[in-house]
């Protein structure tokens, strides 16, 4: 549905991905660990490795936790843009099919928070 | 046209204060407070025992509208007679009512 | 007759009603040289049809120079109370010096948007026909400028005692927190008239401001801030007429032309969400910010929105409107919304212009009365063990920016509706282009005109982009106008505590 207006409405997205300097923007969220409030927002290459993500970026974000050191990586699920997902390690984030602003969620069996409260 | 300058009245005193009780919600007293001067009022809602904890410290006598004065005067006696409201078990509410 | 005549008779004492049709005289002309649809070329493109403007009936036929004589008084008075409070050291009479934080997030986000609405209401004012509600808009410009300058007022008191308050106007446009109440407001300035009214004197003023203003006042009054209670007394003596303008144009609207509901519907709906999104800054204040509490948020909703609004939906069903879509959802987020959302701030202190904390073992008590439900099965171990570790020096503070919603642009940090530990994920692709969204309700706004949200300015994403004066926390907080080490961060060791305590060593002596 169009914009109702007086004139011609069109506009370009302002968070188009040629605005990022050669970065695409990435959520990725720990699930069940709220105690971090929202998913985590990053500019990354493409072409970066997707074991940046796990072992540089999550351990810098996460590290805090007192759970974090108890995560058992070959568990982990994974889920891109909504579909389950098995990332590959060594291939870039465009080749494991990260695009602009895809969100990244993954569950780590037998950790849920803080007392179990989804913290 | 300008109109001649109006008498100067005094300014209005911060330290007389009033509250006049409207009505009231579950174990929330509706009340107007007042200070200084009539045109200086606002909609208040304090729980019972805030609002009169609120009319002793700012020394604000209080009234209570006619349409009021039933539902207040339940909310005054059965906080005479009902603890303050402790927290249940099993996650029951804390209504008084 | 000539001049002198005229000078000496006396000039016969005009009735109200003969007075105000004086003043609103002409005002509804039909133009002849020019078409009407160029001198009033916003009325149509809504899609709202109007047949008989002469059907707005003004209730309060206020004129002019009964206006201006009333106000004058009233302000006179006004700012003389404000001269005596700050005189007196009105700020040493509130409960605690944390309590003005909650001051601090309503002086920055709120007080400018009375200064947007002076704007919206004499832009509006212009663009309708009919006499009736143009003087209503050109009214309510003029209260909202004075409700914009008695909180500014307010403002400068504070800001000779604490920090964060020193550039509300500029923070208002920069500061990623702040670019919530911004953009709504934006949405709705640059609608046009009738969603203009219907957002704003309808779904804002009408469904949702008792939620903001009474217990807002409640608590500044309880906590001895007098200085917020004076502009509550200026602002909410002219709710009663911005009230009723906002009920008027929506019955104005559905008895006009049956066409005209489901536009009117589709606006409520927008903006029941959009507002109700806006409040969660009050829900916060409510149950985390006043040192003295009023109400929790969940009674709060429950008084005036399930049972004030619920009377209201039910009065307007005989035009065909139904309750706002997603109210439900509102009232299931009622026992999380505020612990959510202290817990966001809690998270990202170090870019707020105020300060946030852990609540003391009472207040955490009372948290648990209040939400049996929720707070001891979800949010209290959070708050213990964020205590615990702060007590070891190890404050938490969130180093990565969060994901923001492309509507209300709040943080992603809403949970499902029916599941409290999950986060809710929306998003659609919009031309090839992702965008995400915290809940259905935020989702269908951006669905209906995606061309207008395709635009929103993200903070997080400014940041990305290079447009916020750098990639580092002190370059941000720099174009932000924040003061690094005083404005933000907890407020255990800030200096507004220090400068707190120092004032009020006597109070706690003779206390001992
Ligand atoms: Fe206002
Ligand atoms: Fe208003
Ligand atoms: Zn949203």
């Amino acid at each position: 549905m169009p914009v109702a207006s007086i004139g011609p409405y069109q506009f370009e997205s302002r968070d188009k991905v040629s605005n990022f300097h050669g970065n695409q923007l990435t959520y990725l969220h720990w699930e069940e660990h709220n105690m971090y409030c929202a998913a985590l927002a990053y500019p990354l290459p493409p072409t970066m490795p997707f074991r940046a993500i796990v072992e540089n970026l999550l351990p810098e974000a996460y590290g805090y936790h007192p759970e974090w050191a108890k995560v058992k990586w070959d568990q982990v699920t994974w889920m891109l843009d909504g579909r389950p997902f098995i990332p590959n390690l060594d291939a870039s984030l465009a080749e494991n099919g990260l695009g602009h602003k895809s969100v990244v969620r993954f569950w780590t069996p037998g950790l849920h928070g803080i007392g179990g409260t989804a913290t | 046209m300008a109109e001649p300058p109006a008498e100067q009245p005094g300014v209005p005193d911060i330290n007389k204060r009033w509250v006049r009780v409207t009505g009231t919600h579950g174990d929330f007293v509706l009340f107007d407070f007042t200070i200084g001067d009539p045109d200086l009022t606002v909609e208040l809602i304090l729980p019972f025992p805030a609002f009169l904890e609120f009319c002793a410290t700012n020394h604000a006598p209080a009234t209570v509208e006619p349409a009021a004065q039933a539902a207040y005067e339940r909310l005054h006696r059965r906080s005479w007679t009902i603890p303050l409201p402790q927290r249940r078990p099993g996650g029951a509410s804390d209504r008084l009512l | 007759m000539s001049i002198a005549d005229k000078s000496t008779a006396k000039p016969r004492k005009l009735g109200l009603k003969e007075r105000y049709a004086h003043l609103t005289r002409g005002l509804g002309w039909e133009t002849t040289y020019q078409p009407m649809s160029k001198v009033f070329p916003f009325t149509d493109y809504e899609g709202i049809k109007i047949h008989d403007w002469d059907k707005w009936q003004d209730p309060f036929r206020l004129t002019m120079d009964s206006y201006w004589k009333f106000q004058a008084e009233k302000e006179r008075k006004l700012y003389a109370v404000i001269d005596s409070f700050a005189q007196n050291n009105g700020h040493l009479n509130i409960t605690d010096a944390r309590y003005v934080n909650a001051i601090k997030l309503f002086l920055t986000g709120v007080s400018p948007l009375e200064y947007s609405a002076h704007r919206g209401y004499a832009h509006v004012g212009r663009h309708f026909v009919g006499a009736g509600p143009r003087i209503a808009c050109q009214m309510q410009a003029i209260d909202e400028l004075r409700h914009a300058q008695t909180q500014i007022h307010t403002i400068s008191h504070y800001n000779k005692f604490f920090d964060g308050l020193h550039d509300a106007r500029h923070m208002h446009d920069h500061v990623w927190y702040l670019s919530v109440p911004k953009s709504f407001f934006e949405d709705a300035c640059s609608a046009g008239p009738f969603e203009f009214l219907t957002a704003i004197s309808f779904s804002f003023e009408y469904v949702l401001t008792s939620l903001l203003f009474v217990p807002f006042m409640s608590g500044a009054a309880y906590n001895g801030d007098m200085a917020t209670v004076t502009f509550g007394f200026s602002a909410q003596s002219d709710e009663a007429r911005h009230m009723t303008l906002g009920l008027e144009i929506i019955k104005f609207m559905l008895e006009q032309d049956e066409g005209n509901v489901p536009i009117v519907q589709r606006w409520i709906d927008k903006w029941f969400w959009r507002g109700y999104r806006l409040l969660t800054i009050v829900a916060m204040m409510m149950d985390y910010m006043l040192p003295k509490r009023v109400m929790s948020w969940a009674e709060a909703w429950e008084i005036y929105f399930e049972q004030g609004g619920g009377a209201l939906f039910e009065d307007l069903s005989r035009y065909g409107i139904r309750m706002p879509k997603y109210h439900e959802v509102a009232s299931k987020e009622k026992g999380r919304l505020s612990h959510e959302v202290w817990a966001t701030f809690y998270n990202y202190t170090q870019a707020t212009a105020f300060h946030t904390w852990i609540p003391e073992k009472d207040e955490l008590d009372w948290l648990s009365a209040k939400y049996p439900e929720t707070f001891d099965q979800l949010y209290r171990p959070r708050f213990e063990y964020w205590k615990e570790q702060s007590d070891q020096g190890k404050r938490f503070y969130n180093n990565v920016l969060p994901q923001l919603c492309v509507t209300c642009q709040i943080p992603m940090i809403f949970t499902e509706p029916d599941d409290p530990k999950t986060i809710c994920f929306r998003s659609t692709l919009y031309k090839g282009e992702r965008y995400h969204f915290c809940s259905d309700g935020c989702k269908d706004i951006f669905l209906y005109e995606p061309e207008k949200y395709i635009q929103s300015w993200l903070p997080v994403h400014q940041i990305y982009q290079g447009n916020c004066g750098g990639a580092t926390v002190p370059e941000v907080l720099n174009w932000y106008h924040m003061s690094l080490g005083n404005d933000n961060m907890d407020y255990q060791g800030s200096p507004d505590e220090t400068l707190w305590n120092e004032w009020t060593a006597d109070r706690h002596k003779s206390a001992i």
